[in-house]
């Protein structure tokens, strides 16, 4: 029995809060990886944001040494997974790294959007699958039912489901066993030139660029020259080990391990997630391991300091969480109302919420953000195709031959009472019905297919009130279809306030026009003349409201020579102004470019 | 230069005397004042008065000038009885010097005049009545929560007026939620002007934080009438006015010729002014402006210990004297001087001709005439906004 053959890779896939954490904190505590010290609740997730949340943004591995029933000495290797759909492409590399999964169900809700959406990227990746039901002390816990979900969802035996409690620790051991005797051992040639895949990275403040790799042939070393297949960049290998609640250095990782690399390397975007490591000698005898992609942004926003002084602040707060996060893209634009900011991408809604939640609360950062866009491809009359995720650069009408928008594929798993105001939301946001069944007796899964900027938009919001919150949702970018789509733009007393334009459906425009200046006719305040707001497409005014001029506004008296009460409501007047934002010659509150991302 | 505007300011100043007693009170008012009055604390509101300007009469800048004016505001003056009013002016009498023939008014609720009182008014000196009437429509002094009745303020009217007071002025309030509030209101006016005040204050009314009004709002109740109800009646205020022969000086004051209010102006015009009782407000004529502490037993406890119930003051900066003497300068309708305005401006390192100042000019909310400016009948009722936009 060779070394590669006492090593398991495997990782754990569900629903948020289903008990992934839980269970991986079970896992290293009994195989004695962390003692009970040194146990933190959850060790997984280190980030406040991600405790907050509940979910795993940044996949890490650890690594446990576990004595098996046939008394021999297995190294299982955790692939930790980012559990949202906006990482998804992140969590197939995971997945890639890995023979085994655990799919882990809630014994008291059951699959759910995301359980399916992992557990189809996992069967994508010829994994095998291991059942698990979770939380079964609970005095909710439906084992029978969800047992019955499992069976039907992935065609197993009834007996080949473990059913755990990763609270009270009953049923992990033989979880622990099974991890053993089912998770195949990894394959790969020893003798072969060396490949590795990159599976994640982080920035050290200190080393540098460290990346998460899966040895998949041959042996890398300390001192090894290495190189990226897709970068085409050198460095040598400074350090070299294992994963465990610390980095353990090594002298060299073999096929079938997990583990780190640091090389020195400065920039996360050299060190790119799914990318293939070899030395640099043996590059040209080596093939890519399948699967790279680039990160391709799918949301883009416009993020503005409230307070323009604050401009390079946010810069150096996008390009510290840029250390970090390989995938955020950023390109400073220029708002005539908002003054400087950033254009940025990101993944989805998810990620681009928590980058904002992150500059706001890390970096102690006032932000405007604009209405989100998606990436559209416009082909103009010569058939020249160019991507468009800025409102602002719109073409002119008549150059354009069609716009086409990307489509995902979203599931929606609800109870059954809900299907009727489920369908009802899909209808409204332009989904295409793709099918429908049921997972037991009271639940549905529903598939449709959504225009993504139709679900980037508080989509998420909206199903979980239509649903009294029971429903779940998940999606899978489909491709790019042509639609009819129009560039509306707000006017303030004729002048365009070019952060609240946006890119809607025709069919759409008309109703989002209304709703926005109604909105706005509300939030902006009065002044000493009429304010018209409009909404318009090209020179066309699809909408109008009007704020009326101030008629009256003169203080009546000083009670008892109280001038100081009077200077004083000057001064919060003019503290009220200095918080505006000039168009023109009109003011426009902060409040304004936020809550047209509210309209409902 | 103004004719209104005090031209010996340096020698004299303005006396406000607080008397923070009511029946019950109204539900727009922001002033202090206590609902819980036994005739004992009356009297030790008034001995602490007596002691409070003992104190000051000994007091750089008091004990060097002449009383300009004096004014018992409140709460409600007229509410405690004649002999108290009677002792506070003997006393006050011998600590100042009155030799200037001030103006000395009492602020009066028609609820609750007595012959007796308006005698013992007499006596104290008093030349001057200010009248709460409010309005002589029933249904708008209830909303307003005034004590008194339409009827209650015509026969107040008259008994004073036998009285033969020096001067006259009477406060109305428009802007309540009534029905036919136009209607109403021009009965209002023409009722009282046919009494003939020789000086009439016609407020807006206003919801001001802390009171009854300002929760009601919260709770969705309808309070005040549209803006442009209340802009049409103020609008229908200054015609009749105007056209009966009176003079808008201030943006809610209206006189007879040479009958405006000394005391209202001085606050305007910069004249030192000295609060005696609760929660009244000081100015020392220069960058000072001071106050009392706003509860009865917290300023009485003050002035027994320390001999005055001075609260907290403030030293004006140069930005706020700025401030002021624009909000200050423009409330005036005749102007101000744009010369103190830029000297102002000036002196707190800014520059007065802004492009704010030149916008209201070009479209006529501010007139320019002879190195006055004030107030077009468009500026002075978005007189607010434009302040702010000119020290902004």
């Amino acid at each position: 029995m060779t070394k590669q053959d006492l090593i398991r890779n495997f990782c754990i896939i569900a629903h948020i809060d289903h008990g992934k954490s839980t269970l991986a904190d079970r896992l290293l505590e009994l195989t004695g990886t962390l003692t009970e010290k040194q146990m933190h609740a959850q060790v997984l997730d280190s980030m406040e944001l991600e405790q907050e949340r509940g979910i795993t943004i940044k996949a890490h591995a650890i690594s446990m040494e576990y004595k098996a029933h046939d008394k021999k000495t297995y190294f299982l290797n955790l692939v930790d997974t980012p559990g949202h759909v906006d990482f998804s492409y992140e969590v197939s590399r995971s997945l890639a790294a890995a023979e085994g999964a655990l799919l882990v169900v809630d014994a008291a809700q059951g699959v759910e959007a995301q359980t399916l959406a992992n557990l189809y990227l996992a069967l994508d990746a010829g994994l095998e699958i291991i059942p698990v039901i979770n939380k079964i002390d609970l005095p909710s816990a439906r084992v029978e039912e969800i047992t019955q979900q499992l069976v039907d969802l992935i065609g197993c035996a009834e007996s080949e489901i473990y059913k755990v409690s990763a609270k009270t620790g009953e049923g992990i051991a033989e979880l622990l066993e099974a991890v053993v005797t089912l998770v195949p051992a990894p394959k790969g040639e020893s003798d072969s030139p060396p490949r590795a895949m990159i599976f994640d990275s982080t920035y050290d403040n200190y080393r540098g660029v460290i990346a998460y790799v899966r040895v998949v042939d041959g042996s890398i070393k300390l001192g090894d020259q290495l190189y990226f297949l897709q970068t085409g960049k050198t460095y040598n290998v400074e350090q070299i080990g294992i994963l465990r609640l610390a980095r353990i250095s090594r002298d060299a990782l073999h096929r079938g391990e997990v583990g780190y690399i640091i090389t020195g390397c400065k920039d996360i975007r050299d060190v790119k997630v799914g990318d293939t490591v070899t030395e640099f000698h043996k590059r040209k005898d080596v093939q890519a391991l399948p699967g790279y992609q680039d990160p391709k942004p799918m949301v883009f926003s416009g993020l503005f300091p409230a307070d323009h002084e604050d401009y390079e602040s946010l810069r150096d707060a996008l390009d510290k969480l840029a250390l970090n996060d390989a995938s955020l893209r950023y390109d400073p634009e220029t708002s005539v109302a908002l003054g400087f900011g950033f254009r940025v991408g990101f993944l989805g809604l998810l990620h681009m919420e928590i980058i904002q939640e992150r500059l706001e609360r890390e970096f102690d950062l006032n932000l405007i953000s604009t209405v989100p866009s998606v990436r559209y491809r416009v082909i103009d009359t010569k058939g020249q195709a160019k991507w468009l995720s800025n409102p602002v650069d719109f073409p002119d009408p008549g150059l354009i031959d069609h716009i086409e928008e990307p489509v995902v594929r979203g599931q929606i798993i609800t109870p059954k009472e809900y299907v009727g105001a489920v369908m009802a939301l899909a209808q409204e946001r332009r989904g295409e019905f793709v099918n429908q069944e049921y997972l037991d007796m009271t639940r549905v899964n529903l598939v449709y297919d959504f225009p993504l900027a139709e679900v980037v938009f508080d989509f998420y919001d909206r199903l979980k009130s239509q649903t009294r919150g029971y429903a779940s949702f998940d999606y899978e970018f489909q491709d790019y279809f042509k639609a009819r789509l129009v560039r509306l733009d707000i006017l303030i007393n004729g002048d365009p306030v070019d952060a609240l334009s946006m890119i809607v459906h025709e069919d759409k425009a008309y109703d989002w026009g209304r709703r926005v200046v109604d909105k706005l006719k509300d939030l902006i305040p009065r002044q000493l003349y009429e304010v018209a707001i409009q909404a318009s497409i090209g020179s066309k005014i699809i909408a109008r409201s009007t704020v009326k001029a101030m008629r009256k506004n003169v203080l009546a008296k000083c009670y008892g020579g109280d001038v100081t009460r009077k200077r004083k409501l000057l001064e919060k007047q003019k503290a009220g102004k200095k918080r505006m934002k000039q168009v023109g010659s009109d003011e426009v509150p902060q409040e304004a470019f936020l809550a047209v991302l509210k309209i409902d | 230069m103004n004719p209104l505007l005090n031209t010996d300011k340096e020698s004299v100043f303005s006396l406000y005397i607080h008397l923070p007693f009511c029946v019950r009170k109204c539900p727009y008012c922001a002033f202090y004042s206590s609902e819980v009055n036994s005739p004992k604390q009356m009297e030790n509101v008034i001995l602490g008065i007596l002691h409070e300007a003992e104190f000051y009469a000994s007091q750089s800048p008091w004990n060097e000038r002449k009383i300009h004016t004096l004014f018992f505001g409140g709460g409600t003056p007229s509410y405690p009885r004649g002999e108290l009013i009677e002792a506070c002016m003997a006393g006050i009498n011998q600590l100042f010097d009155f030799s200037e023939n001030p103006e000395i008014t009492i602020e009066v609720n028609p609820g609750t005049v007595t012959s007796q009182k308006i005698a013992s008014w007499k006596k104290a000196g008093i030349n001057r009545i200010s009248l709460g009437v409010q309005s002589l429509d029933d249904k708008t002094l209830r909303k307003l929560g005034r004590i008194h009745t339409a009827e209650q303020a015509v026969k107040a009217w008259q008994k004073l007026r036998d009285a033969q007071f020096d001067q006259y002025s009477v406060d109305l309030i428009y802007g309540a939620a009534v029905s036919n509030p136009i209607d109403t209101w021009v009965s209002t006016l023409d009722d009282v002007l046919g009494w003939n005040p020789d000086h009439i204050s016609a407020y807006g009314l206003t919801i001001e934080p802390d009171t009854p009004f300002y929760e009601q709002v919260l709770e969705g109740i309808q309070i005040k009438v549209d803006e442009e109800i209340e802009l049409a009646q103020y609008n229908l205020a200054r015609k009749k006015f105007a056209d009966t022969g009176y003079h808008h000086y201030e943006v809610s004051n209206w006189s007879k010729p040479g009958h405006h209010s000394h005391h209202n102006v001085s606050y305007w015009d910069g004249t030192a002014y000295l609060p005696l009782g609760p929660a009244g407000h000081g100015f020392d004529g220069n960058r000072t402006r001071f106050w009392n502490h706003s509860n009865t037993e917290m300023w009485l406890k003050s002035v027994f210990e320390r001999g005055y119930g001075r609260d907290d003051s403030e030293e004006l900066t140069p930005e706020q004297q700025f401030e002021e003497a624009v909000v200050l300068g423009l409330r005036m309708v005749d102007g101000v001087e744009e010369r103190r305005l830029e000297e102002a401006a000036n002196h707190a390192g800014r520059t007065w001709q802004s492009d704010a100042l030149k916008k209201f000019i070009s479209n006529c909310y501010l007139l320019r005439e002879n190195g006055i400016l004030r107030y077009s009948n468009e500026g002075i009722v978005l007189a607010d906004e434009i302040e702010a936009q000119l020290t902004g």
